[in-house]
């Protein structure tokens, strides 16, 4: 598709008229095109004018349930960009950077203790190569970051070409879509292969990781996986 | 009888409701929000709950299952409170897009296309000579109807099943027989004239 005929998709999209392959091509021009952004702010505020016209009173009690909901529910912090994320890095000294590796991986041992697994891809098998990856000396903890609903946390142990992956509080990827992992190295991004999401939000899985790269990144793909990342990358952090 | 169509024709009977003073208390809300403050969430509850559940519902038609999709979509605007761009558009607008968004994902991801073709025909015969449901008279009411007086009919039939019917373009032209490319332009014209109407941002 074309940049202009993209262009003549924005108030489509601000009305969510697109089908989802369309809504991902929108999606991939939009952001970094000028025209579209505003025209979809602007769209966006016509249809907060025809939402608010016709209000519904919520039932009382639904207002309990939100409220019991966001006490239990972790908010994610504000957006950072690379660039912060590398002065963060900087400031950082050795031994606290450890430190928070350890406290994510004590995040990660806890969720394979829990039994959250158990009946999903072998189940014990999974908790048992997690704890070989967890065993390995040169095991890094990676922290995913982005626009996606959400955690990844991965421990990646290089000399084992492994690493754990677990995801929390994820969306539904929809109907006929995965999750899907990806290496992105000097080659570009390589597809680590797809996740596989329960119904509860949650991803527990170790993947064979061949190859390094820079970042780590996931996408949601068509169910069967794809060679080149659909954009955009929800979930991104640096090996290192 | 379309949505829109119930806004238009109502009288203009409207009661002030000063948006400009409730948009910058949003913002000072969820800002507080986005730091873990739950009372102000719960005051961004209040001011956004009947929008986010209208709309929702409209979409959506089954009650349970909106109020079910209205707690999901605060639930993500807890989450996302800290995350929110000022330069994105405003917090309602915000609120809007998340909650019609999931509302849209959550009927298409619980039946097909042509089930839902065949509803909104079977639905569009039924409802023809009920009367209008319940419709805010608000100023921004009030507002909205004076703009959609400027459009086509075709225009504002080809947004309201799109936007309430949660329809994809192509789904609209599959109902209304046309081609795609006019629904497309159908549109794309009658938002650039409610914009023009409703003097959005531009």
């Amino acid at each position: 598709m074309s940049g202009t005929d993209l262009h003549h998709l924005a108030a489509a999209y601000a009305l969510d008229a697109l089908d989802a392959n369309e809504r991902a091509a929108f999606e991939a021009h939009y952001h970094d095109c000028e025209i579209c952004v505003a025209d979809v702010v602007d769209f966006r505020t016509v249809l907060t004018s025809l939402a608010a016209a016709s209000p519904q009173t919520p039932p009382p009690d639904l207002k309990a349930k939100v409220m019991a909901d966001i006490a239990t529910t972790r908010q994610l912090s504000p957006r950072v960009t690379p660039l912060e994320v590398a002065r963060a890095r900087r400031q950082l000294s050795g031994q606290r950077i450890a430190l928070g590796a350890l406290a994510v991986a004590a995040s990660l041992v806890l969720a394979v203790g829990t039994g959250f697994i158990v009946g999903r891809s072998g189940g014990n098998s999974y908790q048992e190569a997690a704890a070989e990856v967890f065993n390995e000396p040169d095991v890094r903890m990676i922290e995913l970051s982005g626009e996606g609903v959400g955690e990844f946390h991965i421990a990646w142990s290089p000399s084992a070409d492994k690493a754990v992956i677990t995801g929390d509080s994820l969306a539904d990827p929809g109907d006929g879509k995965a999750y899907e992992l990806w290496l992105i190295g000097n080659d570009g991004p390589q597809p680590l292969g797809l996740l596989d999401n329960a119904d509860d939000g949650t991803i527990r899985q170790v993947i064979d990781v061949a190859g390094d790269g820079a970042q780590m990144g996931v996408t949601i793909e068509p169910a069967g996986g794809s060679q080149t990342p659909t954009v955009p990358i929800l979930f991104a952090g640096e090996t290192t | 009888m379309s949505v829109l169509r119930q806004l238009r024709s109502r009288q203009n009977t409207s009661s002030a409701t000063d948006a400009g003073t409730a948009t910058d208390s949003l913002s000072f809300l969820l800002r507080r929000a986005g730091r873990g403050s739950q009372e102000a969430f719960a005051e961004l509850y209040d001011q956004l709950a009947p929008m986010v559940l209208g709309v929702v519902r409209k979409v959506v038609r089954d009650p349970a299952m909106s109020e079910e999709v209205t707690q999901e979509v605060f639930v993500e605007l807890w989450k996302l409170a800290a995350r929110h761009d000022d330069q994105r558009g405003s917090v309602a607008s915000w609120a809007a897009t998340i909650a019609h968004r999931r509302a849209v994902d959550r009927v298409r991801s619980e039946q097909s296309a042509r089930d839902r073709i065949e509803r909104e025909e079977t639905k569009r015969v039924i409802e023809q000579d009920e009367p209008g449901a319940q419709v805010e008279a608000s100023m921004e009411a009030a507002r909205v109807r004076r703009a959609l007086d400027r459009l086509t009919e075709n225009q504002r039939e080809a947004i309201d099943l799109a936007y309430f019917g949660g329809h994809t373009y192509r789904e609209v032209a599959v109902l209304l027989g046309v081609p795609e490319g006019t629904i497309k332009t159908r549109i794309r014209d009658g938002m650039i004239r409610l914009r023009d109407e409703l003097g959005a941002s531009r």
